[in-house]
């Protein structure tokens, strides 16, 4: 196995299996993909910068209740933006955007995510482990959300606040419709999630 | 939608596990509490949870015009309340501490959440919200159970080392999703009318 300074963290999505159920339904398009990963990313990374905040004022009995609300409270607030930016997707995720709330990477950080991996339990270790788990999950829903979309429609619609609303058609027709149900979703995140076991234990990585 | 109907669309066509995605890989065997507490925890904490996001946000949020902070609200009022109610009933003896247990476990999730978010958002009367909340929780009961039945057959066969544990499981659900692709509300209106 290898041992670097820097702990080994695996992927949220394929090796946690954090989020794989809610991505599997709703992340069917690129828009949807960026839209649900960048959220989930932000969510958890503001969730990380408040917790030591929460924990020097709050008492023991509140910190649950009170950290599931400011995690309510910036899923509410991401809705709202997208619902101002990317209006069309906003209502196309439905209740996936409140839902970010608890979703598994929130719930993930609130627990301690991988912090147990450090050697040296430090502010700023531990906000690097988090970033480095956000933009994992983040990278991995945008890649679902396109792959989906791609072979499911054979198309890739960039949500209109970032390509300018760009339509990219790669086949005429759908090539392979059901990746966009969510059956196909459970079924590219299953291979996805073998595949990174296949790559890791190539890599000699061991899943913590 | 007749009582029938709703209880069909919400456990098959918009099955919260298959469909919607929510909750996670189930692990009832590992929690060790059984079958019925867990399907009797699921429906009571379904139907408690969109019982009180119904109330809150149509009762009180929506005269008030408040109600995009329904989460909010809901997430500061009613989850301590239901939690409190699991802890209680986990304290007790037996059956009932079994279902509190499970139950305990479920209050804070995607599964409670989501089909509370979705009930109290798609313009059904309380007593229709209470049915299609209950509904859903029976259908990611029996997703469950049917993924566990197949998580015992997996075991005994020979699966290829990166699949085994939770890829096969992830495809095998994907692979039952698919074969209730064929059941959705247009079926239902057809098999009990309006």
């Amino acid at each position: 196995m290898k041992t670097g300074k820097d702990p080994f963290v695996p992927n949220p999505i394929l090796g946690g299996l954090v989020g794989v159920f809610p991505l599997a339904a709703a992340a069917y398009s690129l828009a949807n993909g960026l839209v649900l990963g960048l959220g989930a990313a932000l969510c958890s990374i503001a969730l990380a910068s408040l917790m030591p905040a929460l924990r020097a004022i709050a008492p023991d009995r509140l910190r649950a209740p009170l950290s599931l609300g400011i995690s309510a409270a910036l899923a509410l607030l991401y809705s709202d933006l997208i619902a101002l930016v990317a209006p069309v997707t906003g209502i196309g995720l439905g209740v996936y955007l409140p839902l970010l709330a608890v979703n598994s990477m929130s719930m993930h950080i609130l627990r301690g995510g991988h912090t147990p991996l450090l050697k040296e339990d430090s502010a700023t270790s531990r906000m690097i482990i988090v970033l480095r788990e956000a933009m994992g999950f983040f990278l991995v829903a945008l890649l679902i959300g396109a792959v989906r979309e791609a072979a499911g429609f054979g198309t890739l619609v960039f949500p209109a606040v970032f390509a300018n609303g760009a339509r990219l058609v790669l086949t005429k027709g759908a090539p392979l419709l059901l990746l966009a149900s969510p059956a196909g979703g459970f079924i590219l995140i299953g291979c996805s999630v073998a595949l990174y076991r296949v790559i890791l234990r190539k890599a000699a990585r061991r899943i913590p | 939608m007749s009582y029938v109907g709703i209880v069909l669309f919400s456990a098959f066509a918009a099955n919260a596990m298959l469909v919607y995605g929510f909750g996670r890989l189930p692990r009832f065997r590992a929690t060790g509490s059984g079958w019925l507490p867990q399907l009797i925890a699921l429906v009571i904490v379904n139907m408690l949870g969109s019982t009180l996001f119904w109330a809150i946000r149509n009762l009180v949020l929506v005269p008030l015009g408040l109600a995009s902070l329904d989460l909010f609200i809901f997430v500061l009022a009613a989850i301590p309340a239901m939690k409190s109610l699991m802890r209680v009933a986990s304290g007790g003896k037996g059956f009932l501490a079994r279902i509190g247990v499970a139950g305990d476990e479920l209050v804070v999730g995607t599964l409670s959440f989501g089909v509370a978010l979705l009930v109290s958002r798609s313009g059904y009367r309380m007593l229709e919200a209470l049915v299609a909340s209950a509904a859903s929780g029976f259908g990611y009961w029996l997703a469950a159970v049917v993924l566990e039945r197949i998580r015992d057959r997996l075991e005994l066969s020979d699966v290829p080392t990166p699949f085994r544990g939770a890829p096969i499981m992830i495809v095998s659900t994907g692979l039952i999703a698919m074969a209730l692709m064929g059941v959705d509300a247009l079926f239902v209106k057809n098999l009990v009318g309006q």
